[in-house]
């Protein structure tokens, strides 16, 4: 159900797919905060993969030398993203997501 | 100096990305299309290449901390595809005010259920009782 939505979420308006999975597992799954984040970005490394395999090897589309350029950067945030996720309440995330939603769903109504 | 700015701005994407657990295209995407004038749609596709990357390593991560079920993620992952195809059957089906309107309720009323989860009581888990301290028992020998 969760896989499905994200996928349905990101088909129809563009939300990254971890926009949904983790509150999803959090509100829905009784998830804890950290085992839900963790999960999630598990879940996109298949859903990115073959999205990038489609995009670049069917369509051309993926500018490989500047997406391995910019990797570097965003692969030592999320390094220290998860690091510093550890330090932190868990409930925060819940908090963020909170109103990222809110956000979501004003921008979707509005929008 | 365009470029630097991107790469830093991609650092802190990579960071949102570890924090709450999501991809990082909506940081990614429009470093490359303002700083790098890359068009919507190379920018989104060479995003998914990033995100592949972070979430490679942020899984990688959490694994390590024991953040993650795997099975769960295979099964969320295999399943996207899916709800991709659901997607544009439905946006088919449906006018796209309707979906707009229902896709708002569902993530307002997942945000009700974090707030009541953060400023809520304390959710006490599976009871494990509490082991008591043997007795003494004397002098060890």
């Amino acid at each position: 159900m969760i896989g499905t939505t994200a996928g349905a979420f990101s088909g129809l308006f563009g939300v990254g797919g971890g926009t949904v999975i983790v509150p999803m597992l959090i509100a829905l799954f009784a998830y804890g905060e950290r085992l839900a984040t963790g999960t999630s970005l598990a879940a996109i490394i298949l859903i990115a993969v073959l999205a990038a395999a489609l995009q670049g090897g069917f369509y051309g589309n993926v500018d490989i030398e500047t997406g391995l350029i910019l990797a570097v950067p965003a692969i030592a945030g999320v390094l220290a993203g998860t690091a510093i996720q550890q330090r932190i309440p868990e409930k925060a995330v819940s908090l963020i997501f909170a109103v990222l939603l809110i956000g979501v769903a004003a921008e979707m109504v509005l929008g | 100096m365009d470029l630097a700015l991107a790469m830093l701005i991609c650092a802190v994407g990579g960071v949102i990305a570890g924090l709450i657990g999501v991809g990082g295209g909506i940081v990614f995407v429009p470093a490359m299309t303002v700083l790098l004038s890359k068009g919507q749609v190379e920018a989104e596709s060479t995003s998914l290449l990033m995100i592949a990357l972070v979430s490679v390593v942020g899984a990688w991560r959490q694994k390590s901390y024991g953040n993650v079920n795997l099975r769960d993620a295979l099964l969320i992952g295999a399943l996207s595809p899916v709800g991709v195809v659901a997607g544009v059957v439905l946006a088919n089906l449906l006018p796209e005010r309707t979906l707009r309107i229902a896709f708002a309720m569902l993530a307002l009323y997942m945000a009700w259920r974090l707030l009541k989860r953060v400023f809520g009581p304390d959710h006490p888990g599976p009871h494990v009782p509490e082991v008591a301290a043997p007795p003494e028992t004397g002098s060890r020998s």
